[in-house]
């Protein structure tokens, strides 16, 4: 009697377990295993866009020239400032003056009408920050943009810091001035945000953008080196006082007095990168 | 194929509720060990109507580990219905999505006594599962319906 019971327990679970595969139709899964098992493939398709990113060392040679804005649109900035430069700042900056109301254009205030902010190359968006709280009442609004990745899987991000230097005017202000989302696909030249430079804010109010290149969940900034000389040069031109590291007049170049860690090509130290 | 499921857990349960055979025993006290679909669990019984049981759940490249409780509402019985509730922490490594999660279960069913020491069972409910891979802070997060069956040992 017993031995048919369990005889029965065995058949039953035969006849279930060829139904299995049937179970995992939407809405209603076998065992707690396929449950996560959906929601792990739908991260995947989120982390997927990265996988085809191309090689750091691509952009040693293949350079963008599409820079973060129009060089028109601003009044001044300078370059990635290494360790042994004698006055350091791991980021470049673009800098903004709106003293004579420049922008918005038009007078029309919406933020197609302030400076664009462009992909420099084809990548995944991979954070959006939509206000950052910093310094003495200070809000800025931050986007990764994940461009290449190197042999370990580490991927190279560019971060923008778009600071406008003052606090965010509202809830969810600077959420209007960004036109993208956290995993979307963007192409070189894209527009991404716009420049939200606050009415009578002169060059000495210091609206700027920050940027530079980081590898994602690793420690260290990088000199943002990925621009065509002629754009470089372009650049450089801007620089006015900012051009100077103490007393010393920079070249051109995109990383000025890079130790090893700061160059993203893996090159080692150097004087100039660009 | 959904018809026929359905057709399954109602015979099941109507099988269940049909047969209030005493078997002069109860779960409290008892320990036992269980396989389904696919996990291993070790059930204790607190008193004659709760339960508490730790469990592993495990499918290529993922792990849930966690612990249940139930509450029987006729332990003395061949058919033992009851509700419950789960919770489970996630590891995950599939291909090249690395992360981690939690799991929050609760569930309806039933265990069928074949024998005093052989029992098989069922489970049916919604659960809540978030998980975030370690690369890019991803996540995901919502209900699912999960349906488990499985066979129970009881040492005594």
């Amino acid at each position: 009697m017993k031995r048919k019971k369990i005889g029965l327990l065995i058949l039953l679970s035969i006849i279930v377990c060829l139904f299995v595969p049937s179970l995992g139709q939407p809405g209603i899964h076998f065992g707690i295993i396929k449950a996560i098992e959906k929601k792990v493939d739908k991260l995947r398709e989120k982390t997927e866009p990265y996988s085809n990113l191309p090689d750091i060392s691509t952009f040693k040679t293949q350079k963008s020239d599409r820079f973060i804005v129009d060089i028109a649109d601003i009044c001044s900035g300078f370059p990635f400032k290494g360790r042994r430069a004698k006055d350091p700042h791991q980021g470049a900056h673009v800098h903004f003056d709106n003293g004579l109301d420049h922008w918005p254009k038009g007078g029309v205030d919406k933020p197609e009408n302030y400076p664009p902010i462009y992909a420099l190359l084809d990548g995944v968006i991979s954070r959006v920050d939509y206000s950052f709280h910093y310094g003495n009442n200070l809000d800025s609004y931050c986007i990764d943009l994940a461009f290449a990745k190197d042999s370990s899987g580490s991927i190279y991000i560019l971060h923008y810091s778009i600071e406008p230097m003052i606090a965010e005017p509202s809830t969810n202000f600077y959420r209007e001035f960004i036109f993208i989302s956290k995993g979307q696909e963007v192409n070189k030249g894209d527009i991404i945000a716009y420049m939200y430079t606050p009415p009578s804010s002169s060059s000495a109010s210091g609206i700027h953008i920050h940027f530079h290149i980081k590898r994602m969940n690793v420690e260290g900034f990088m000199a943002p080196a990925l621009f065509t000389y002629a754009v470089v040069k372009q650049f450089h031109a801007k620089w006015s006082i900012f051009g100077y590291d103490d007393s010393d007049p920079i070249p051109v170049c995109m990383g000025y007095k890079l130790d090893a860690d700061e160059n993203p090509f893996g090159t080692g130290a150097v004087n100039l990168l660009w | 194929m959904k018809r026929f499921l359905l057709v399954i857990i109602t015979v099941l349960l109507v099988g269940f509720l049909a047969t209030p055979i005493l078997i002069a025993d109860n779960l409290d006290n008892k320990i036992g060990i269980g396989l389904g679909n696919p996990y291993f669990c070790i059930k204790y019984g607190l008193s004659s109507k709760l339960s508490i049981e730790g469990r592993g759940a495990f499918g290529s490249g993922i792990f849930a580990g966690g612990a249940r409780i139930y509450y029987n509402f006729n332990p003395e019985y061949r058919a033992v219905i009851f509700v419950g509730g789960e919770g489970d922490y996630v590891s995950f490594d599939v291909d090249d999505v690395e992360g981690i999660g939690l799991v929050g279960y609760g569930f309806v069913g039933g265990e069928y006594f074949i024998t005093r020491r052989f029992t098989f069972n069922l489970d049916i409910g919604p659960a809540y599962i978030f998980v975030r891979e370690n690369q890019f802070d991803f996540n995901e997060k919502g209900l699912e319906w999960v349906f488990n069956l499985g066979i129970n040992y009881y040492f005594k």
